[in-house]
Order: structure tokens, then C-alpha cells, then sequence
């Protein structure tokens, strides 16, 4: 039963997307003029409203058969930024060349964005936020869930566009705004022209192939920049491609060369004097090296907590000092990963792109984390937690890492309204930020006397 | 702050008022539709404007809401289906407030989340997105319009005016890229194709209702037929039965025993059908008391009253063997036929009839040679079979003694018949091979085999009244209950010999659903109140007190919504009232000639359409021009193009002529009935 609604919703959302494209707000009216009319019209002898509906279906027949054919030499050229934020609206052109030797006006633009729909599998299980607030019907039929998980995979709503004027042999640029509503790739799937019938019902339609994709950063919150406590660690192997180097460069002793010794290592005077390499020897590399934990684990966590996490996560990635500090970013997806930021080796751009596609991870246990975070807890000298919940293992996490001498912060992000005081700090510094008021939250923690 | 997206445009000035004065005309409501018009067209002029907040939109619009809920429950209630078109035509009224605040309002539009509760909560919660507003000016204009087409003054200026008025909207909506000759060009190509359209959609409305009447008639309406019965001996599989009730039966009290319901009897037997020589009715004469017919002189002792739904306005009808007389009904006649089967014409829908009987005393026709007669294709079988149960030289009481023990003791009832045989076989299959069937099986078996004994007998047909509901009241009759027995010719007077094991009422509630109880409430809710839309007396004091429980919810959730409405409520609402709902070519004179045809007898079938009565009557009565007339009729009706004072005057004349010809003759029972009706006028 689900499976024929689940089908039956596709076609009626093809359908009623096709109607959209195609009806003009005249035609959208006419349109309604010919269903109500076609209801009431449908015994001759009671009303008549048949007569209506016979006019609203040949206008309607009219417009149509006026769209038959549409040939435009028209030229698109679609010019987008870098980056956009979600939640941000995003300004780009789109650049409309005219190759024809007429004026082309009342023309009217539909970017699109590409639409995946999702399979049963995906429509049957997934959770929609929205959903606590529909009435049973909708939740149980489920349409409305199915138009906002396309609505989400889209991740924004391109309106229609007015194309000015554009004389003969000449181009006009366009500039379309929207708000994208989720990080991730947004992908532009093509474009299309319409011109109404001169009835001004309904739109004959050109379509151009015009694929791009648009990376949309997250969204993130203003966070003061937090100091973590913690001392300078021993980075074994020292670091490559690090712009100035902890203390590789301080001078410790002198010994005999080795195979492999790189040459601006030899100590020249002192190999004028032996008569044999001798190599200046530097001490090991110590650096600051915070570590931004991202927990990907959604076990009891809604999706829409699991984005407040990734956007705390990217609000700290900009606010803590990276001039003389490294930042590692750390989660799980499908395995585990370790992004390495500051002190010239990846910028905070790049960080903000993995940030931005990172995804819940479904398949791996809780202790990949775990052993991702006590592997490296050597050489972090303090660890921002963002966490999805507060259980027992994510507790003896935070307590494993404290015993071990990481100065730890931990935010928690909660379903809802049943946060405790913004600033309750435990003893173990737990701060906790309800999805969809974090903002409110972060700004109420005092910073200053946080301790850690 | 977020950008509002309005969804529509406001309609072009001047045209709502329009739609509004256009709807007037064409309802009746003119009166109250000029100021309408006034006040929506008014802002042109007028430069103040109310600062309505969103809450007060919604309540706006719920009020709305709410008048129109309650005003779809009372139109319904008194005028059933066809209310829908009531509601069409005063839809103006019930929408007119949210328009008139939209257009007073300083916003000049409707938040979408005022019109459908859903989105306030949504928007509640998350405001991107979500703030979108729509004019209703021109889906106003629309329903306006439609409402218009309501009043179904079948006149050209309908037409002309309404697509005027679209015309006028679809002007605002023209694209600045074409020339305004070519978009005149195309509205006329399409309002010409329009008129010709709507043309032809009144004669394939008109062909498609004849043709769906005549397949009406053909499959649909099966009832029991009085001479003939086709049985389910031959069927293979399993009979599924209906749990659906076809019967209400009140009795005085419990009965002792299941009580048979008999609706016909039969005498002549072939291949699964059982039928009789097409029998002549014989109209039984009304007694002086309205609504009673004597079938026997006695008296009954005993009486139910019986309630069953008609499905066309003549049809057999079941009765307690031995009823002797009908009262308390509503039927227009009564039949009956020499087997005992009793027809009866009356409105369609739920009748209710109430007998009185005598069990045992079964005053049927007595037998002819016809009832001893058995076909030459089982003839064989019973006379075998009536031998090997020695049935012969026995006392007729002795053998019907020894047929029923037989029965009881040596089959068993099962309503599965898995093996196919030749055509004639089955019977023979259930007397010596598997000794299993349904009750068709065993009152057949038993019929020929009593014939085969010597015994005149008789296959009847009915429900059996066993199962008691304790919702209603009263016993209730399923189609699963419908069961055979026979009829047995013993000592000068008819027996029912029932040889179907008794287990077969349990058999068959094994097909009963696990949502019974469900079908069977909603049942009975739809019986009530149909009988209540009758306007029939429910004959317990108490118990239409729970119609009025229904109404609790809807005044408490009135209360309710006034309560929180103060403000708004002050604000008023003009009473719409109901329009006299007038047709063109209601004066007809066609109406005359209908009456004293209906009159002298002529009666015209259930969803018989005029002309197809026409047609028939143009056969059975000799009078002329029936025909030539229902056509002047039809276009004086229908053709708005046609001049109406002369059609009129050539119809009347038309129909004059008919009637002072003197050739509709009436029929004479019913002319009978007439008399009598006139009799009991003066006494």
C-alpha cells in the first residue's frame, strides 16, 4: 500500500512540478476554472457550469496548441561564486545572449537544480523533523514528508526569473538570489526559457543543458576565540609543509653523517676541520596542537541536531587561533579521518569544504572515535568535543581523555527545549546548546570563566 | 526581514464587482449582491485601511471556515446530494468577510498558513520559506462566476456575459510581446469553439444518461424473480455469501424458532433453475384501513413487522408462510400469484410493512401435475432413490417423516462443491456419491423426491430470521441468510419440510468478517437515517435522542470557536437566505400533459428520462404527437437560442390538442385504485 502511494506521489509530483513550469498565473487560474467547473458542469441539466468550463478548456486548448513549437537562438552562460553559506542567501548571473536579429522580452527564466528522488527505501524510512508538526494525515501518508526530502536534496528553490529585454545581437546578465538551506554540493542541473502564448496562459519551454555544482558552506555561529589551556607537544617525525616550524630550527649538537642525511644539514666548517661529513643535529619539533572533534554518531540525535553540530563544529574551526597552532579536525564517516589546519599547512576554507560534506556515519561503532581520539591524545594539547549526546560512553570518552592530561571541552547539542542553564558548566566543562536556539545558548556562556 | 511572495494577482478593477452583480442576477440575490459589489470595489476610492494582524486573519478565516461546515451539514440534511448546488450558489456569502477584510486590510492579501491550519503550525517553527501570501481577489471572481452558474437561467446572456467577464481578467494577464489583435483573435477562436463545445456537451450528457439508464435496466437492477430462480447447483468452488443485512425483522418477542421468510415458490425443475409457468398477478384489493391488505379471511395469530429495501419501486417481497394480512405499510398496490409470492409497488428505498400470520396454514394455490412432475433426466435418481428409502406404500405423513430423518442422518451441508460433472449430474452426484451440499441441494432433492413419492411438492425460496441484534432492537436478515425449503402437499394443505441440517446457519457465519460489528453499526446508522430523512416516526420515544447526541460536538465546537472569536463576531454576517431555485421552462405545459398521463395510469419507470417514456407510451396509448410535442417541450427547456412566448404558445396547443383527443384511455386497475381512493375521500 505504501509502495502504490509512494509511486502514485512520484507522478503526482512530476505533475504538479510540470504544471508549475508550464501554467502561468492567468493559466494557473483558468486552470482551476476548468476542474471546479468540470465538478459542477458535470450533469448539464443542474447548472452551468459546463458553459464555463467549455470557455476556460478552449482558452486552455488554445494557449496550448499555441506553444507547439519554440525556437529561440538564445545563449546561456551561468556565473557562480566559489563558495555560498547555508542559510546566506546567494547572489549570482546568469549571462542571456540574444543570436537572433529580433527583440526578445516577456521572456521568463527557471534555473533548476537537479532533483533526485529518493528510492522507497529511503522515502519509507526516513525521519522528517517537520513531521511532530503535521497533522496524523500527513504523517501517515507521507506526501508531505516526500515533497521535503526532495525539497532537501535539492537543497534550495530557484525562483523564476524575468528575463529583461535583450535587443537583437546583444546579451543581458541576470542576477537570481536564493537561499540555500543545506551545506553540501548543490548541483545545477540546467535551465529553461519560457514564453507565454499570447493568450498569456500557458509557457512553451527551451531547455538548456547547463550542468555546475556549487559547494554551500555551513552555517555558522559567532563564538568568541576560545583559548585552550594546555602545553606545547613533542610532534613525532616532525611536521612537512609546516611554514615556520615549531623548534626544528634550535641547534642541539653536531654528530657523524648518515646515508641519507640531507645536505644543508652538513656542518661545513666542521667538515673542513675532520676531513669527514659531520651533520648539525636540531631539536625536536614541539608545537600548540588543539584538536575539534566532530561526534557524526546520530544513534538517539536527529539529523537536524546532527547539523547544528556540524555547524558549531565549523563555527570554532574559524574562531580558534591558527598562527601559531595547529587544529586537527577529527570524526567518523565511513572511517575515521584527521584534517590538519594551521600554521600555512590547510587553510580554514578547506576545512570549512570537508565540514560542509561531512555525513552522519551509520556503519561503524562509537569506539573508532574513541581510538582515534586516545591515539592521538599524546600529542593534543586540548580537544573542543562536539557531541550529539551525553551517555555513559561519551562520558568514559571525556573522562579517558581527562586522565590522560587533554584539557577537554565539551558541548553537547540537545534535541530541544529540556537544555539545562546556558552557562551550566559541570566539573568536566559541559556546555549545553538546544538545537535550533544555539546561537541564543553560545552567547550566554561566559567564556572568561569557563573552566577547564 | 524576509521577502513576502504574493501568489497571484489582484483581479482588474471593476471586474470582481461585476462577477458579483453577474452572480446576483443570475441567483436572485441582486439585492444583496449590489452593496457586495460596492464595498469590494470601494478601496479605489477610499484611502483608510485596518491594520489586521495575523491572528485575526486566521480567526477571519475560521470563522469562514466554520460557517461553511455548518452550513454544508444543514444543507445536506434537508436537501441530501443536491444541496451541493445549494452550497455552490451562496458560496459568495460564506467568503464574502475574508475577501472584504483582505481588501480593508493594510496588507491587501492573505497569508496562505490563514487558510489551511497545517501551515500555521509549520510556520510556527520555521518562518523562511513559508511566508507566502495570496490575493483572493480572482479565485473570488472564479467562484463567483461558478455560483452564477448555479442559478441555471438557461439564457444566452449567461454565456455572453460570463465570458466577457474571463476576458476581461485574462486582458490583465496578456504578454507585452504580442500585438492585442492577435490575443482578440485567439479569445474569440476559443470562445467560438466554446459555444459549439458546450453544445455538445448537453447532447452527450443527454446520450450518455439514456444509454446508462438502459444498462441500468439490463444488469443492474436484479430482484427476485417470481418465475424463475437460478440456483448455485453447478457451481464449483465455494459460495461466498454476503454479510450484508437485507432485512430488519421487529416480532413480539423472541422467537422460539428461526422464522422463514418466504419470497416465492416454484414448481418446474431443469438444470440448476427452477421456474414456473409465467404466473398473472392478481391485484389483492386495499382494505378500508389506509395501507392494509387482506390476503387470507382469517385472522392471524401471530404478527412481525418487516423493514427492506427496495431497490426499484415494484418487488417481491418476503413474508411468514401463512401471512394473512399486510397492514402498516405505505405501498401504493398489492399483488400476488398463485404461488404464493406477493408483489408489492411502492417508493423506492427502505419500506417497512407489518404481517400478520398463521404458522402452518399455507393458503397457496392448491397443487396441479405440474407439482408431481419431474424431469425425464432425474427421474431415474429419485424413483431409485425412493425405493431404496422405501417411501412407497407409506402414509404421506410416514414418508415425510422418513425423508427428513434420511436427510439428517445421511448428509452433511457444505457450501463447497469441488468436482466438475456433466450438466444434470450434480444431483445425482449429492443423493449417491459425496451426500454433501447447500440448501438448494437438499430442498431440490427433497422437492423431486416427495414428487417421486407421490406428494405434491414445491420449492420455496427466503431468509431464514434467526440472528437477534442487540444494537437495534429487533432480528436482523443477511443475504447469507437467504435459504431454500420445500413446500409439501399433506393432508389438503401446504407443509414446510426444511431437510437442510441445522448446522447450515452455523456454516455460514463462518464467512462473517472480523469487521461485522463495524459494517453492521454503520448499517444501521444509514438505515435510521434514511427513515429519519423520510420523516418516518421512530416508533421507540426514546431513541432519536441520539441524533440529537450528534449535534453535541458541533455546539460545544461552535461555542467553542465564538467564545475565542469576540472581536470578529461583532463584526456580523449577513443571513444568506435560499434562493426559490427557479428553472426556465418550468411553465411548460408539457407538466399538464405528464399529470393526466400519471393520472390515467401511465406510470413512468424509475430513472425513465422523458423522452425514452415517450417513446414507450407512444406505443401503448394512442394518442399522437407525444412525441412531436416532448420535442417542442425539449426546446423551449433547453434551446436558449429559441423564442420562448411562441414555443410556449405552439406547446400549450400542442398538449391541448393531445388531451382533447380522448386518447389516453386509462388503465383499468387503476382506475380501480382511483375510485377506492375517491370512496374512502368521502367516507
Amino acid at each position: 500500500m505504501r509502495k502504490l502511494l509512494y509511486r502514485n506521489f512520484r507522478l503526482v509530483h512530476r505533475l504538479s512540478e510540470r504544471l508549475r513550469r508550464r501554467l502561468t498565473p492567468g493559466g494557473s487560474l483558468v486552470f482551476g476554472g476548468i476542474i471546479a467547473s468540470g465538478i459542477f458542469g458535470i450533469d448539464t441539466q443542474q447548472t452551468l457550469a459546463f458553459q464555463i468550463f467549455t470557455i476556460t478548456a478552449s482558452l486552455m486548448l488554445v494557449a496550448v496548441l499555441c506553444t507547439a513549437t519554440f525556437r529561440c537562438r538564445l545563449r546561456l552562460q551561468r556565473l557562480l561564486p566559489d563558495y555560498a553559506t547555508a542559510g546566506q542567501p546567494l547572489k549570482y548571473r546568469i549571462r542571456v545572449e540574444n543570436r537572433s536579429p529580433v527583440l526578445q522580452q516577456d521572456l521568463l527564466l527557471m534555473d533548476e537544480l537537479e532533483t533526485r528522488f529518493p528510492e522507497y527505501a529511503e522515502f519509507a524510512t526516513a525521519r522528517d523533523p517537520h513531521d511532530e508538526k503535521r497533522n496524523w494525515f500527513d504523517r501517515m501518508v507521507g506526501y508531505p514528508r516526500l515533497v521535503s526530502q526532495l525539497r532537501h536534496r535539492r537543497g534550495g528553490s530557484i525562483p523564476a526569473r524575468p528575463i529583461p529585454p535583450v535587443p537583437a545581437f546583444d546579451r543581458s546578465d541576470l542576477e537570481i538570489e536564493f537561499t540555500p538551506f543545506r551545506r553540501g554540493y548543490l548541483r545545477f542541473s540546467g535551465a529553461s526559457i519560457a514564453r507565454p502564448d499570447p493568450l498569456g496562459l500557458f509557457r512553451a519551454l527551451r531547455r538548456f543543458q547547463a550542468d555546475a555544482s556549487l559547494l554551500i558552506l555551513p552555517h555558522t555561529y559567532r563564538v568568541p576565540r576560545l583559548q585552550l589551556p594546555g602545553s606545547r607537544k613533542y610532534q613525532e617525525g616532525g611536521m612537512t609543509l609546516v611554514s615556520s616550524v615549531g623548534d626544528s630550527q634550535e641547534f642541539m649538537s653536531l654528530r657523524d653523517y648518515q646515508p641519507g642525511d640531507p645536505m644543508r644539514a652538513i656542518h661545513w666548517p666542521s667538515y673542513a676541520k675532520r676531513g669527514k661529513p659531520v651533520v648539525k643535529e636540531f631539536q625536536d619539533e614541539f608545537f600548540v596542537r588543539q584538536g575539534l572533534v566532530l561526534d557524526t554518531f546520530v544513534e538517539n540525535a536527529s539529523l537536524a541536531q546532527f547539523e547544528e553540530a556540524v555547524s558549531v563544529a565549523a563555527s570554532f574551526q574559524l574562531a580558534v587561533q591558527q598562527q601559531d597552532a595547529l587544529l586537527d579536525l577529527m570524526f567518523v564517516e565511513d572511517r575515521s579521518y584527521r584534517y590538519t589546519s594551521g600554521r600555512g599547512l590547510g587553510s580554514t576554507a578547506n576545512m570549512l569544504e570537508v565540514l560542509a560534506c561531512v555525513q552522519p556515519c551509520r556503519d561503524q561503532p562509537f569506539s573508532c572515535l574513541e581510538d582515534l581520539l586516545m591515539g592521538h591524545a599524546g600529542e593534543i594539547s586540548g580537544l573542543i568535543l562536539i557531541l550529539l549526546d551525553w551517555d555513559e560512553k561519551r562520558r568514559d570518552l571525556v573522562r579517558r581523555l581527562r586522565a590522560v592530561g587533554t584539557p577537554v571541552v565539551t558541548f553537547r547539542i540537545s534535541a530541544g527545549e529540556d537544555a539545562p542553564a546556558p552557562s551550566t558548566v559541570d566539573r568536566e566543562p559541559l556546555i549545553t546548546l538546544p538545537a535550533g536556539r544555539v546561537q541564543e545558548y553560545l552567547d550566554a556562556v561566559d567564556w572568561d570563566n569557563l573552566q577547564l | 526581514m524576509t521577502a513576502v511572495a504574493v501568489r497571484l494577482r489582484s483581479a482588474p478593477p471593476f471586474t470582481l464587482g461585476a462577477s458579483l452583480l453577474f452572480w446576483g442576477w443570475q441567483t436572485g440575490f441582486l439585492l444583496y449582491a449590489l452593496p457586495m459589489a460596492v464595498i469590494l470595489e470601494s478601496p479605489r476610492w477610499i484611502r483608510w485601511r485596518w491594520s489586521i494582524s495575523d491572528r485575526e486573519f486566521n480567526n477571519v478565516a475560521d470563522i469562514s471556515g466554520l460557517v461553511f461546515f455548518l452550513l454544508v451539514i444543514y444543507v445536506f440534511s434537508i436537501d441530501g446530494a443536491g444541496g451541493i448546488f445549494v452550497i455552490l450558489t451562496i458560496m459568495p456569502f460564506v467568503l464574502f468577510l475574508l475577501v472584504m477584510v483582505q481588501h480593508y486590510s493594510q496588507r491587501g492579501s492573505v497569508k496562505l498558513s490563514a487558510l489551511f491550519i497545517s501551515l500555521r503550525r509549520l510556520e510556527a517553527q520555521e518562518s523562511r520559506g513559508l511566508n507566502r501570501e495570496i490575493d483572493l481577489s480572482l479565485p473570488y471572481f472564479l467562484l463567483c462566476i461558478l455560483s452564477a452558474s448555479a442559478g441555471n437561467q438557461r439564457t444566452i446572456w449567461f454565456f455572453i456575459l460570463s465570458s466577457l467577464l474571463i476576458a476581461a481578467v485574462l486582458w490583465s494577464f496578456r504578454p507585452g510581446r504580442y500585438h492585442g489583435l492577435l490575443w482578440a483573435a485567439l479569445l474569440g477562436v476559443s470562445i467560438v469553439m466554446a459555444y459549439g463545445g458546450q453544445i455538445g456537451l448537453i447532447h452527450l450528457h443527454r446520450s450518455i444518461e439514456m444509454s446508462m439508464m438502459k444498462l441500468f435496466e439490463k444488469y443492474m437492477w436484479r430482484y427476485r424473480d417470481p418465475d424463475r430462480a437460478t440456483t448455485a447447483i453447478g457451481s464449483i468452488g465455494r459460495l461466498k455469501l454476503s454479510n450484508r443485512i437485507v432485512l430488519r425483522v421487529s416480532t413480539n418477542g423472541k422467537l422460539a424458532r428461526p422464522l422463514l421468510l418466504r419470497e416465492a415458490a416454484y414448481s418446474r425443475y431443469g438444470y440448476g433453475i427452477w421456474s414456473n409457468a409465467p404466473s398473472n398477478f392478481k391485484l389483492i384489493d386495499p382494505d378500508i384501513t389506509p395501507g392494509s391488505w387482506t390476503l387470507e379471511s382469517q385472522r392471524g395469530r401471530k404478527s412481525v413487522a418487516i423493514a427492506t429495501y427496495m431497490i426499484k419501486d415494484t418487488g417481491v417481497i418476503p413474508l411468514p408462510q401463512g401471512t394473512t394480512n399486510i397492514r402498516d405499510s405505505n405501498a401504493i398496490q398489492v399483488n400476488r400469484n398463485r404461488y404464493g409470492a406477493v408483489r408489492m409497488e411502492a417508493r423506492e428505498g427502505w419500506v417497512k410493512y407489518r404481517a400478520d400470520y398463521r404458522p402452518g396454514d399455507i393458503e397457496d394455490s392448491p397443487p396441479d401435475k405440474q407439482d408431481l412432475q419431474i424431469a425425464d433426466s432425474y427421474r431415474s435418481d429419485f424413483l431409485r432413490l425412493a425405493r431404496q428409502w422405501k417411501l412407497y406404500g407409506k402414509d404421506p405423513r410416514q414418508i415425510l417423516q422418513t425423508v427428513e430423518r434420511n436427510f439428517a442422518e445421511k448428509f452433511r451441508y457444505s457450501l463447497t462443491q469441488r468436482d466438475r460433472y456433466p450438466r444434470g449430474r450434480y444431483l445425482h452426484n449429492f443423493l449417491f456419491m459425496n451426500r454433501q451440499g447447500h440448501c438448494e441441494f437438499f430442498a431440490t432433492s427433497t422437492v423431486l423426491l416427495l414428487r417421486a413419492a407421490g406428494i405434491p411438492a414445491r420449492y420455496a425460496v427466503g431468509y431464514v430470521v434467526n440472528e437477534y441484534s442487540r444494537l437495534e432492537g429487533n432480528y436482523i436478515v443477511r443475504a447469507r441468510d437467504a435459504h431454500a425449503w420445500t413446500l409439501a402437499y399433506v393432508d389438503g394443505g401446504w407443509r414446510v419440510v426444511d431437510t437442510t441440517p441445522s448446522v447450515w446457519a452455523t456454516a455460514d457465519n463462518t464467512n462473517a468478517s472480523v469487521f461485522e460489528p463495524l459494517f453492521d453499526f454503520a448499517s444501521w446508522l444509514k438505515y435510521r437515517f434514511a427513515r429519519w430523512q423520510s420523516g418516518e416516526q421512530l416508533e421507540e420515544s426514546t431513541s432519536n435522542t441520539y441524533l440529537l447526541w450528534l449535534l453535541v460536538p458541533l455546539v460545544l465546537l461552535l461555542l467553542w470557536r465564538l467564545y475565542g472569536k469576540e472581536r470578529i463576531s461583532t463584526l456580523g454576517h449577513r443571513d444568506a437566505g435560499v434562493s426559490p431555485f427557479d428553472y426556465p421552462g418550468r411553465d411548460s405545459a408539457l407538466y399538464r400533459l405528464v399529470e393526466e398521463l400519471e393520472r390515467a395510469g401511465y406510470r413512468r419507470r424509475q430513472g425513465e428520462t422523458l423522452g425514452a417514456w415517450f417513446q414507450r407510451l407512444d406505443g401503448e396509448t394512442r394518442a399522437a404527437g407525444l412525441i412531436e410535442a416532448l420535442q417542442l417541450h425539449y426546446r423551449y427547456r433547453f434551446d436558449p437560442a429559441s423564442n420562448g412566448a411562441e414555443l410556449r404558445k405552439r406547446l400549450a396547443e400542442k398538449v391541448n390538442a393531445i388531451l382533447a383527443s380522448g386518447r389516453i384511455e386509462p388503465i383499468p386497475h387503476t382506475n380501480a385504485l382511483t375510485t377506492e381512493a375517491a370512496e374512502r375521500g368521502n367516507s
